[in-house]
């Protein structure tokens, strides 16, 4: 059982949440909490590659989304429908993680200890 | 007869979702996508939808999430002036 689940699902840059669910997650793992990322839904398009979030003055947060393995945070999971259906592939994404079916996420959900939504 | 651009910030779920928003919108009529509703511009799945409407998007939303290649065809894009020139066409806006 995963101690904290951390689910960012919304579009980045329209507000911080994307960048504070990962500062989030970056903290929890460097305390030793077993975490885990789940992308779902419009949260998909925080690791589109090529974003360039200077343009509106936004922090750029998605870089950081690589040292995610560096705090040995390795359950990373990405919806593919969610992919699907905004026509995204896992090549289109700026990390390599594992894609599962929704129902899959939906256990990992459900499984963990904590869910915090983003 | 009073012209309205309207304009959305936040992406929609589902195409449904999209429809349900803009029911009250005449087919022609002026939109105006910005902030992170640019993302259903990207996905084919809206794009019947967005077809029925003079639809329009804020350039600078799209280039920060890194979809401008992901553009369906068929939509306008704007920078901040083509917003303001927007806002000058028309007698109002709504924000919905």
């Amino acid at each position: 059982m995963t101690q904290l689940t951390v689910v960012f699902r919304q579009v980045p840059h329209g507000n911080a949440s994307g960048r504070e669910a990962l500062d989030l997650v970056l903290l929890s793992a460097s305390y030793e909490v077993d975490t885990a990322v789940c992308f779902i839904d419009e949260g998909v398009y925080q690791l589109v590659k090529g974003q360039s979030p200077k343009i509106i003055a936004s922090k750029d947060h998605i870089a950081t989304f690589g040292a995610l393995p560096l705090y040995e945070v390795d359950k990373v999971f990405i919806c593919e429908e969610s992919l699907q259906e905004r026509g995204l592939s896992p090549d289109d994404l700026v990390i390599k993680a594992k894609t599962l079916p929704r129902v899959q996420i939906h256990r990992q959900i459900q499984q963990s200890k904590q869910v915090l939504t983003f | 007869m009073t012209t309205t651009l309207t304009t959305l910030t936040a992406a929609c779920a589902t195409p449904a979702q999209l429809a349900h928003h803009l029911r009250h919108l005449p087919p022609g009529a002026p939109l105006l996508l910005l902030q992170d509703a640019v993302v259903m511009a990207t996905q084919p799945r809206f794009e019947t939808i967005l077809a029925r409407f003079d639809a329009y998007l804020l350039l600078p939303d799209v280039e920060a999430r890194g979809l401008v290649s992901r553009i369906q065809k068929g939509l306008k894009t704007v920078d901040y002036y083509g917003f303001v020139e927007l806002t000058l066409q028309t007698q109002n806006q709504i924000a919905w």
